[in-house]
């Protein structure tokens, strides 16, 4: 894979899904003006950024990527700033925050295999609701963003983000389910009382 | 003061528990079974010997006792003294030995007297509080 | 709601940290320091409420980690909306441990009303999550089971899995009702 110059956060999400698929220990480095370097460790599940304070927002582009093999005398990331899967649900949401990625199949339903983990990720009450549909069946884009009242758009950016991550996965096989509205809004529902409570 | 953290293991106290419940059976016939231990279920002793220990039973006194004390302290009405459960077939009784991590159970039939059942066990209680050497455990208010 | 799993993984402070009243606590003197370190541990159950409404609260029970005191967690979960299964990451093997626990409450399962909770990765950060979660969808194909990352003393990030957890109960009854609709 070569290095590149010039890139968006949407190139680099479909450089790291490919380097992800491939499974081997492989580094990229992300580089962008005033910004410190990203660096990645793929099949460590780690990225160190020395400007990240958790929620500290990405680097505008144009990006740079660097990308090469580790090999057996390359030490460990030394500081893990986080995990992998929180640094890729940020470069989902910044990468396809108003169009799908790239690989999704339009009309394809979707089963989500793996939760974001919500304790490092800042994902909205809409997002969880989301995540529960999937978790829950394979399901149709706009059923399940009309089930939970939110725009088209907001389950693209979603779905793409969990593509990234390998959370999510197509499945034409499952039969066709037609949800009802409204979910977590019914005067007895246990989510509303919930969320009300916590402010979510 | 000599620590033991884990009495069940304890020689000394095992055999004053079994010796205290022989007791208890010479005393009342219409003890059916009969248990002695810890705050937190394991057990020290049982009777009659010939069956064998119940670790369900150890843990259900446990618990039994855990949620009576938990009640009287949520009540503000002092400490648990003891705990009866009434069934068809008999009466189960349990309490403490005061100032130590260790509970004493009784079943008796359903011939038996409740005040009976209640006097005999507290006096196993009793006898086998007095048996424990006194500089093995520190029990102090802040442990409990 | 149940909190359960291994002794030490962080339950009864994870109901002391949720809960809006002092926690009705069953301690006991812990008599095996070899399985936790610990002075004492729970033998009932830890009790705690969370106000929803003035006419609903939600009753969290921790129950003991021990599997001798399993009959607690069958009497417990009868009346359960979910359980929230904590599992400490710095226990030996704790993968295999989430597995065993799970066995007990395969209704909870079922009903898409269970969240793995992993405690103290920041003390040992592997397993990763991607590693329960992968020993999870070998053992559940069908279902999705929610892992997050914990710290049973954080509020916020308990009620972060609390409203996960709830979502994914309703989302599964949602589409039972979708599935049943199709049916007729």
């Amino acid at each position: 894979m070569n290095d590149a110059q010039a890139l968006t956060w949407g190139d680099v999400a479909d450089r790291l899904r490919s380097l992800r698929k491939l499974g081997l220990p492989m580094a990229m480095r992300i580089e962008a003006r005033d910004a410190q370097p990203i660096t990645i460790h793929v099949a460590a599940d780690a990225y160190h950024w020395a400007d990240d304070a958790g929620n500290t927002p990405l680097p505008e582009g144009p990006l740079q990527v660097r990308v090469r093999t580790l090999g057996l005398a390359d030490r460990p990331l030394e500081v893990r700033t986080g995990t992998l899967g929180a640094l890729l649900w940020r470069i989902g949401m910044v990468a396809f925050a108003h169009s799908a990625a790239p690989w999704m199949v339009p009309g394809e339903r979707y089963r989500m295999v793996a939760w974001p983990n919500l304790t490092e990720v800042d994902a909205t009450t809409e997002q969880v609701q989301l995540c529960a549909l999937f978790g829950s069946a394979a399901l149709d884009l706009d059923d399940v963003a009309g089930a939970v009242g939110v725009d088209r758009q907001v389950a693209v950016t979603l779905v793409s983000t969990l593509s990234l991550t390998g959370s999510i996965e197509p499945d034409p096989t499952a039969p066709v389910r037609k949800l009802k509205g409204g979910f977590g809004s019914g005067p007895r529902s246990l989510f509303r009382m919930i969320r009300e409570r916590f402010g979510a | 003061m000599k620590q033991s953290p884990s009495i069940h293991l304890n020689e000394v106290v095992v055999e004053a528990a079994a010796a205290s419940l022989q007791q208890l059976s010479e005393q009342a016939r219409s003890l059916k079974y009969a248990v002695v231990i810890t705050d937190d279920g394991f057990e020290l002793a049982h009777w009659p010997t010939s069956k064998s220990a119940s670790n369900t039973m150890a843990s259900m006194v446990s618990s039994i006792q855990a949620l009576s004390e938990a009640v009287a302290r949520e009540l503000a009405m002092g400490n648990s003294k003891y705990v009866v459960l009434a069934v068809d077939e008999g009466q189960m009784v349990q309490l403490r030995v005061q100032g130590h991590h260790i509970v004493v159970g009784a079943v008796f039939d359903a011939l038996e007297n409740l005040g009976v059942a209640l006097r005999l066990s507290t006096m196993a209680a009793e006898s086998l509080g007095s048996a424990i050497p006194t500089d093995l455990e520190l029990v102090t208010g802040e442990d409990r | 709601m149940l909190i359960a799993g291994p002794m030490g993984s962080g339950k009864t402070t994870a109901v002391q940290s949720l809960s809006e009243i002092p926690v009705v606590s069953t301690e006991a003197h812990n008599n095996d320091r070899a399985q936790a370190d610990k002075l004492t541990t729970t033998v009932a159950l830890d009790y705690g409420e969370i106000t929803l409404s003035p006419e609903h609260k939600l009753r969290m029970y921790g129950v003991p980690g021990q599997r001798r005191f399993s009959f607690m967690w069958k009497i417990l979960q009868e009346r359960a909306e979910g359980l929230l299964l904590l599992v400490h990451n710095d226990a030996p093997d704790p993968v295999p441990t989430v597995l065993e626990y799970l066995e007990d409450f395969q209704d909870l399962i079922q009903r898409g009303a269970v969240a793995i909770g992993v405690t103290r990765m920041e003390l040992l950060p592997r397993p990763t999550i991607p590693m329960y979660v992968e020993a999870l969808r070998a053992a559940y194909p069908n279902i999705t089971i929610p892992v997050f990352s914990v710290d049973a003393r954080e509020a916020g990030q308990l009620q972060k899995v609390l409203v996960a957890l709830v979502a994914a109960v309703e989302a599964t009854a949602m589409v039972g009702a979708a599935n049943e609709g199709a049916r007729r």
